[in-house]
């Protein structure tokens, strides 16, 4: 199946501003984001805590829900779906 | 009239006796609330409540451009009051120096047909999305970093609140900021007031713009309701 992956500020950097990525049946947002940590390592730190959680700094919406109201990182992809990672901002 | 003249033929006479009936508040007196008060005051919008329990300092001045040297110790809401009620002396300016908390949350807001958020931090945002859902007045949030901002407008029981986009907090610190990116997102939440207030064109509702000044790049996310949410969910 296919997803769209949108990501924005230090994210972009990273990953380029829009990706279609193909993901095996049953992926969920963790499968995406371990796919996303072999290709560029320097992302598990700034994403997950070292317990394995995403940090409070991250914003990961599937198909514009935050995973944190889903199943977080169970979250379950179908084709089509489009997941959107950015660093909320803060100040004022 | 005279002084709306340049807008008159876009909002029409109509728009702004709407702006004139309007009573809008704004959390916050710092980056994002100069620029709001500055486009609100100068359109005409006829009170506005300014909430801000802060003083003066040197650190302000990048951004804050209505503070200036001769300010430093005084309160902001003070300065600001000063600022712009010689702007347009046909607005009124109410000010409030108590935080804005639970208990002082729905004083503040009782009668304002908008709430805008210019403040620093999501603590105190949390009171005002639940403020603003209780009492069904739509929110306009806004927030800035460095070079990035964002900004929504959350339409009480219509579209996502502050909690369903943002469930957690991020740390609470100082962030560093360039004062032109506090001009870009409280201008468009002064937009966003101001289109609403005239009824006109497409609010922010269920998008979230992002705002990359490092690329010059504006993007929107849609974003959706979360039926579970702990603030929607509470005044449903």
């Amino acid at each position: 199946m296919k997803i769209t992956l949108k990501a924005f500020a230090f994210y972009r950097d990273v990953l380029g501003s829009q990706t279609q990525l193909e993901l095996s049946h049953g992926a969920t947002i963790e499968t995406l984001l371990e796919m996303l940590f072999t290709r560029h390592r320097e992302l598990r730190p700034q994403v997950l805590t070292s317990e394995g959680r995403v940090k409070p700094l991250v914003i990961i919406l599937k198909n514009g829900r935050n995973i944190v109201h889903l199943e977080g990182l169970h979250t379950k992809l179908d084709d089509q779906d489009m997941v959107s990672l950015f660093p909320p901002v803060a100040g004022g | 009239m005279n002084r709306y003249t340049r807008q008159l033929p876009i909002i029409g006479r109509d728009g702004q006796e709407n702006l004139h009936r309007a009573r809008v508040f704004i959390a916050g007196a710092g980056g994002l609330g100069t620029v709001i008060s500055t486009y609100l005051c100068l359109a005409g919008v006829g009170s506005i409540i300014i909430a801000d329990s802060d003083i003066v300092e040197e650190s302000n001045f990048n951004r804050q451009f209505l503070h200036w040297t001769e300010d430093l110790g005084k309160r902001k809401i003070d300065s600001l009051e000063q600022k712009l009620s010689r702007m347009n002396p046909e607005v009124l300016i109410e000010t409030r120096t108590d935080r804005i908390d639970a208990n002082t949350v729905n004083d503040m807001v009782r009668g304002c047909n908008l709430i805008i958020d210019a403040l620093d931090n999501f603590s105190t945002r949390y009171v005002l999305n639940r403020a603003a859902l209780r009492e069904t007045i739509p929110f306009i949030h806004g927030a800035v970093e460095g070079f990035y901002g964002q900004a929504t407008t959350i339409l009480p029981r219509r579209s996502p609140c502050l909690r369903c986009i943002f469930p957690q907090s991020p740390p609470a610190r100082t962030t560093p900021v360039i004062g032109a990116t506090c001009g870009i997102i409280g201008s468009v939440q002064a937009t966003e007031a101001i289109k609403y207030l005239c009824g006109q064109g497409e609010l922010l509702a269920g998008r979230l713009l992002l705002w990359d000044a490092l690329r010059t790049e504006m993007n929107l996310v849609d974003v959706a309701r979360n039926p579970s949410c702990r603030d929607c969910h509470l005044n449903e």
